[in-house]
């Protein structure tokens, strides 16, 4: 026969001091409890997954408060259960249909919020209250082994809403007694602060994701004649989108390419290098003249009266009847790009303009320049030439380490590009980078 | 052999290079076992060119740019795994920069059986630990092969254990043993590429807590280490090029500069990883380009010495460690 009590109300008495009762002994047991629960809310707090959190959930558990437990967290009308038993080193997944609201078991948990204490005795699957603890019939198995037993359902709650539970069970004779209740749910309220954090994070990171996936720069296409490669790295390590950005895509006769820096950092400097691509790409559609391609960014970054500029260098290439392509580059304020030439000569090219967002109707004027079979087109941000924290140095510097690299395929060029900039950032934390190299194959 | 490889490397042929790795795969071999027995040794013969002096970095850097596409186009002819055992991430931390052992080790590992994304080259630990916990990944694996990247790896073992997962650690700057790496909290070791896979499969199963927190004397040390490097790097060379005209030509640009880098981040490392032996892999490590690039094998003792006269005063456990090292004849 099922047992079934009402669990203590924690807290609601200080113990009595009992006679016969060693208070060195309680001092240790209280100590050991104590650093138990330490330990367990640390090793539940370390990751925001969800999945990881819960096997973290099950694994603090048992030995030390059962020999089987079981997590419960209710997802729509689906139920996603952790079980574990002592002897098991890798916790167990499931899915189940999510539990009703009961008089008893998970279900009158889930609904009070109050933890249910549970005795079943020796009798396999006997009718007692196991099957509403416990609700599947593979882990209930594994529960039978352990019969005779106590089962404890805590809730868990968190910000004000119940929305699984543990499920704990010991092999007769350990029982649990009234510290060991309490002991469990200081655990379960640990592990569902966790819990809720994790699935809080899983639902913003599932917007935020998506987001960010449109804000990174894009996978480069394969264009026929050229190859391309390319690095990016954002200082804000928290989102990895930053104000750098680059973009580069064939427009039938040839490719466009633009590259560029959004004032300032982060998410909100992110948001404008979409805003600046999706500009660049729809002007470049109608007329693809760095003139017309910068007027346009300038003209709805001024309109837009986001109070940010960019800078930019904007390209647009058509093939060459005799090999190679014709090029014409303009620049919004932005660094030098480079000309690198299978001798190993680096040209800076020399074309200026303003930078965008600052004066309505500044006006582009553009560079034309060949690129031959062996040159390289190479773009960067500031972030590669300040990271030794002055633009001229940073541009010379530059310089001499891609000489070097003249031959070199382009993905070693943008690599050293890049582990130079990092390196030299050092341990001040490193502003965002963004390089683009184009190589013209024979 | 793997000499028509290197020639493809040294001439810049792509393709060529290409060729003969494929060839081996029409002949029967494993892709994989074709990154372990042609490409990784060909990559030793590119350091060695570069170490004697043979080759520039600019030219190592392109070899290497080969080899990474070799290897790329070897991953293509994997077969797809039949089981997920599960999915492991493969990184380097921050200050590695070497990312064809780290790629060539994710490959090893799908052939295991797992499901592995590499991160590439000098990641962050922040940006690790969001990856798993975005991705839901159950282990990592990070890869070190410059002692320079060991405090960074453990900082990213830290974050990595934090969230309840194991790290699989390897590479030469791990040493040809456990140890270093249990030091410094790994969950486990592995010798090579070839058997990452089978570690992996000891290791991810078994629960996980926390790294130790370390706490042994050298860790002070090895602050200090960090936080004065710059000047203490400034002062390491000019005692090292005094007399200046006794430190060889070439060693007066950059090479110097980088070779002191060398030795103080090999000296942290040591520090933090209560190893000893990272000094020594470091000195060996000088003496053989010293002796490749014809100078005068010396020149080890005598920086060591440097760096000792530069720190002893500061710091005494350091003092102690480079005293073999900088006392040797």
């Amino acid at each position: 026969m099922a047992d079934v009590r009402a669990a203590p109300t924690p807290g609601s008495a200080a113990p009595a001091p009992q006679a016969g009762v060693d208070p060195f002994a309680a001092l240790a047991r209280a100590e050991e409890s104590a650093a138990f629960l330490a330990d367990a809310a640390r090793r539940v707090s370390g990751s925001l997954d969800l999945v990881q959190t819960c096997r973290q959930g099950v694994r603090v558990c048992v030995p030390r408060l059962a020999d089987w437990v079981q997590l419960l967290i209710v997802e729509d009308s689906r139920a996603r259960v952790t079980y574990l038993r002592a002897d098991q080193a890798q916790p167990t997944e499931a899915e189940l249909a999510a539990p009703v609201p009961a008089l008893s078991g998970v279900g009158r948990v889930l609904a009070t919020g109050r933890s249910e204490l549970l005795h079943v005795d020796g009798a396999a699957d006997g009718p007692d209250g196991l099957a509403a603890l416990v609700p599947d019939g593979a882990m209930r198995q594994q529960v039978n082994v352990l019969r005779p037993a106590d089962v404890l359902g805590v809730a868990l709650t968190a910000r004000g809403q119940t929305f699984g539970t543990l499920t704990l069970v010991r092999r007769a004779g350990s029982g649990f007694a009234d510290v060991d209740v309490r002991l469990a749910e200081e655990v379960a309220a640990h592990l569902a602060l966790a819990l809720d954090a994790a699935r809080r994070y899983r639902e913003r990171w599932l917007v935020a994701s998506v987001l960010q996936d449109s804000l990174r720069p894009p996978r480069l296409p394969a264009i026929p004649g050229t190859r391309l490669a390319s690095r990016y790295r954002s200082g804000d390590t928290g989102t990895d989108i930053g104000g750098d950005f680059y973009d580069l895509w064939s427009t039938g006769t040839g490719w466009s390419v633009v590259l560029g820096d959004v004032s300032g950092k982060g998410v909100a400097a992110a948001v404008v290098t979409g805003q600046a691509r999706h500009t660049v790409r729809g002007a470049a559609h109608l007329d693809p003249s760095p003139a017309a391609v910068l007027d346009a960014l300038n003209t709805q970054l001024v309109a837009g009266g986001s109070g940010r500029f960019v800078t930019a260098v904007y390209g647009h290439a058509v093939a060459h009847p005799d090999g190679g392509w014709e090029l014409e580059l303009g620049s919004a304020g932005h660094p030098p790009p480079l000309l690198l030439r299978p001798d190993g000569t680096v040209e800076p090219v020399p074309v200026k303009g303003l930078l965008a967002g600052v004066v309505a109707g500044a006006a582009y004027t553009p560079a034309r320049l060949r690129l031959v079979p062996g040159d390289t087109l190479l773009l960067y941000t500031d972030g590669v030439t300040e990271a030794g924290r002055d633009q001229a140095t940073g541009v010379a510097r530059l310089t001499r380490l891609v000489a070097g690299y003249a031959t070199a395929p382009v993905e070693a060029l943008v690599e050293a590009v890049e582990m130079d900039a990092v390196e030299r950032a050092g341990r001040r934390r490193p502003d965002d980078l963004a390089v683009v190299a184009v190589r013209v194959l024979a | 052999m793997t000499a028509a490889f290197v020639d493809a490397l040294a001439a810049g042929d792509e393709a060529a290079a290409t060729a003969v790795a494929m060839a081996r795969v029409d002949a029967g071999a494993d892709p994989v076992d074709v990154m372990v027995d042609l490409v990784v040794p060909a990559q030793r013969e590119v350091g060695r060119r570069w170490a004697c002096g043979e080759w520039s970095v600019a030219q190592e850097h392109a070899a290497t740019a080969i080899s990474e596409a070799v290897v790329a186009a070897l991953a293509a002819r994997m077969a797809p795994p039949a089981a997920t055992k599960g999915h492991l991430v493969v990184a380097c931390a921050e200050r590695e920069w070497h990312s064809l052992p780290a790629r060539i080790v994710a490959h090893a590992l799908r052939r295991g059986g797992w499901r592995t994304t590499y991160l590439g080259a000098c990641t962050p630990p922040g940006q690790l630990v969001r990856f798993l916990d975005e991705t839901g990944a159950d282990a990592v694996a990070v890869s070190c092969s410059v002692a320079a990247a060991l405090p960074a790896a453990r900082r990213l073992i830290e974050a990595v254990r934090e969230s309840g997962r194991p790290v699989l650690a390897g590479g030469p700057a791990f040493g040809s043993d456990p140890s270093r790496a249990l030091a410094l909290g790994a969950s486990g070791w592995a010798a090579d590429a070839r058997t990452a896979a089978d570690v992996a499969d000891r290791l991810i199963p078994a629960a996980t807590g926390p790294a130790e927190p370390l706490r042994h004397a050298g860790i002070d040390e090895h602050l200090e280490v960090v936080l004065r490097f710059a000047d203490l790097r400034g002062q390491v060379l000019a005692r090292w090029a005094d007399p200046p005209d006794e430190l060889a030509a070439d060693l007066a640009g950059d090479l110097a500069g980088d070779l002191v880098d060398h030795a103080l981040h090999s000296l942290a490392a040591s520090l933090l990883a209560g190893d000893r032996a990272v000094l020594t892999d470091a000195d060996r490590w000088l003496v053989d380009l010293f002796t490749a690039r014809g100078h005068d094998p010396a020149l080890a003792p005598r920086l060591w010495l440097a760096v000792r006269d530069t720190v002893g005063e500061l710091l005494p456990l350091a003092r102690a460690d480079l005293a073999p090292l900088a006392t040797r004849r």
